[in-house]
């Protein structure tokens, strides 16, 4: 069955000017999101993946700048709307977001309720304010809080409480995407796995399609269809979620999720798996495949420029690699 | 494992006393306290880990500072070997000092970005008067950079933490911790701060490295980690130890209903094995002025009429495995 794609990047190329040169934060990034599913991206910190996050709402650093690319939304380019065009038809009406850090994305001194309704109120002025505040209140019992609480102020709710609050927020302008950036990071377990339970009902029931990033790949494990591995400013690998973990190509991803601990072992380990060295700084990427300082297969075609280019290897599997694992 | 106790704690508290308006005092209202280890009672041996485990808020960090007496016990007694911690004065500690030492949670923070790493790692030894000149402190530094793999130790010895990485930080923490061959160590969730990729290097490392100390009370939220680092695990929560047993244990045969829903909670990196409901409800409850009933009532699915009204105690139910619940049998 041929699905409708919700959303197409094509070689989007985000660049930051800083005062040691530019930092090519996302590099040459191509992403399909099908209507209704949801989409993972892992990757280290610093490789990229919160300014692609912030790229879907044009919501970049005044520093960072589109040098290339097109998003295309409902078969419209997007990234040629105008500002005003992009801020009343798309942005939290379209697509919005669940920002990292919940005890800091919620002003401290408006109640959770007006703050919900704010975000009604500049797409839909025709809704008076009892509407909107009804709104907010259907909003929270969705996402499991009592509506009373509304009427509460931020610091009254707790860290779960408030990054329910903020999928409501999200969920404010019924968007068709929403991009979570980090949703569990900070939280304690058992709160995480609640509001994993929250955001895969809330998938299904509105019929949402979800961008998941996150450094953990446990839990984009528990929460995506398809995974997209990111690596010093791209994408390396790109499958389904069971294909991607039962038979990872690339040797990053293969790294990724071999070095993660898990309670499934039967016995203890002897030694902790890691990926030797570190993710390189994007002012001076690596030639290349950005992989290959790291990589245990890289030979002389990887050094050289240019990089390999995400091909098919597999139903639905795409890797980005000159040596991938299946090939060895 | 040999049964030299290093560290005994015997009913620990550390309350922290709740501020309240002068006129909430004036009117006679009720002194209000933030139990943050709340009888709390173990020992770790030679040779071995504990793993302190438990969400954030549960005073598993207050726990590792009270051992070092970085703050003092409320009620309880620590002993380092035959000694009671406890009544010693601030100078009396210090000849303690030099066999218990603590690696923090975040390298960025605990490094003095104004010191070079050779006066990072050679401040225990100076504090502790256990280097005589500057060759010998040098030589020293150099031997245990090469020993947290920061080699060569000259690239190293000049540098200031803003020049290294999260993990080459971490490392620095670790010898600065481990120079002067302490008895004792509180790691206070090492490699939460660091890129899962990388966390492992440091893990090995600080495993390789127990030849330099002879126990670790290794604190973490991350019951993965803690089920491959750790010999011992203690789960603890809101200032309690709910269940404490060798990390096999805990994980194939866990006991309490709070560590059968971290365990249930935890998520795995394999997207097979998605588990859909967990056993628990709510969140956790306030720390302060706790009533006399199990900690973990409000929020446990198999609580019965005696859990609400009774406290239960840490109990040993044989292969060195204790859990606090009345119901420990029906787990």
């Amino acid at each position: 069955m041929m699905m409708e794609n919700i959303l197409e990047i094509k070689d989007l190329r985000i660049y930051y000017e800083t005062k040691n040169g530019e930092v090519k934060a996302v590099d040459g990034v191509d992403m399909v999101i099908e209507k209704g599913t949801s989409v993972g991206l892992a990757g280290e910190s610093g490789c990229g993946k919160t300014t692609l996050g912030l790229s879907f709402l044009k919501l970049l650093p005044t520093n960072g700048k589109i040098v290339s690319g097109s998003m295309i939304f409902d078969g419209e380019d997007i990234y040629a709307y105008s500002e005003k065009e992009f801020r009343e038809d798309i942005r939290w009406a379209e697509i919005s977001m669940i920002f990292q850090g919940a005890m800091n994305a919620l002003n401290p001194v408006f109640k959770v309720e007006d703050q919900i309704a704010e975000a009604i109120k500049l797409h839909d002025k025709s809704k008076r304010k009892k509407e909107r505040i009804e709104i907010a209140r259907n909003l929270l019992r969705t996402v499991d809080i009592d509506p009373t609480m509304g009427s509460h102020y931020p610091h009254e709710f707790s860290g779960g409480m408030r990054q329910r609050a903020m999928i409501a927020m999200a969920l404010a302008c019924n968007p068709q995407l929403v991009i979570a950036d980090e949703p569990t990071t900070a939280l304690d377990v058992i709160v995480q796995k609640q509001l994993m339970d929250l955001l895969r009902r809330l998938k299904d029931e509105m019929d949402l399609s979800l961008v998941v990033i996150s450094h953990d790949i446990s839990v984009l494990a528990e929460l995506c269809d398809y995974l997209n591995i990111m690596y010093a400013g791209r994408i390396v690998e790109w499958a389904e979620i069971t294909e991607i973990f039962s038979n990872p190509q690339h040797h990053y991803t293969h790294g990724l999720i071999s070095t993660f601990p898990t309670i499934e072992d039967e016995e203890r380990l002897e030694k902790f798996i890691y990926i030797e060295g570190a993710p390189p700084n994007l002012l001076n990427p690596p030639s290349g495949c950005r992989f290959h300082p790291r990589c245990p297969a890289a030979t002389e075609v990887c050094r050289q420029d240019p990089a390999p280019k995400m091909r098919l290897i597999g139903e639905n599997h795409y890797v980005a690699c000159h040596h991938p694992r299946g090939e060895e | 494992m040999s049964d030299e106790a290093i560290i005994r704690v015997r009913n620990l508290k550390k309350l922290f006393p709740v501020r309240q308006g002068w006129q909430a005092s004036f009117m006679g209202a009720k002194e209000m306290n933030l139990h943050a280890v709340d009888g709390v009672t173990f020992d770790i041996h030679n040779d071995q880990v504990l793993g302190l485990v438990g969400e954030s808020g549960c005073g598993k960090s207050t726990l590792g500072r009270l051992l070092l007496k970085l703050i003092e016990p409320t009620s309880g007694e620590i002993y380092f070997k035959d000694t009671d911690l406890v009544s010693l004065t601030q100078e009396e500690m210090k000849p303690f000092r030099s066999k218990m030492q603590i690696i923090f949670q975040d390298p960025y923070e605990s490094l003095n970005p104004r010191m070079t790493v050779l006066d990072l790692i050679a401040e225990p030894l100076e504090v502790n008067g256990l280097v005589e000149s500057e060759e010998e402190k040098e030589e020293k530094v150099s031997e245990i950079l090469e020993r947290v793999k920061l080699s060569p130790a000259e690239e190293f010895l000049y540098r200031f933490p803003h020049e290294l990485s999260g993990g080459q930080r971490q490392r620095i923490a670790i010898a600065r911790a481990l120079i002067i061959h302490p008895d004792f160590v509180v790691a206070d969730e090492p490699v939460s701060m660091l890129d899962t990729s990388t966390r492992g290097e440091i893990l090995n490392l600080m495993m390789e490295l127990k030849g330099l100390t002879r126990s670790y009370l290794f604190i973490t939220h991350e019951l993965a980690v803690a089920r491959h680092f750790c010999d011992t695990i203690a789960i603890m929560y809101l200032g309690r130890i709910m269940e404490m047993g060798s990390s096999d244990e805990i994980v194939r045969n866990p006991l309490h209903p709070y560590t059968r829903a971290l365990l249930e909670a935890t998520p795995l990196p394999n997207p097979e094995a998605r588990k859909e409901h967990i056993n628990i409800k709510g969140e956790i409850t306030s720390p302060i002025n706790p009533p006399n009933r199990c900690r973990f009532y409000s929020r446990c699915l198999e609580a019965k009429e005696i859990c609400g009204r009774l406290e239960p105690e840490l109990v040993d139910v044989g292969n060195g495995h204790f859990v606090a619940c009345h119901f420990e049998d029906l787990g």
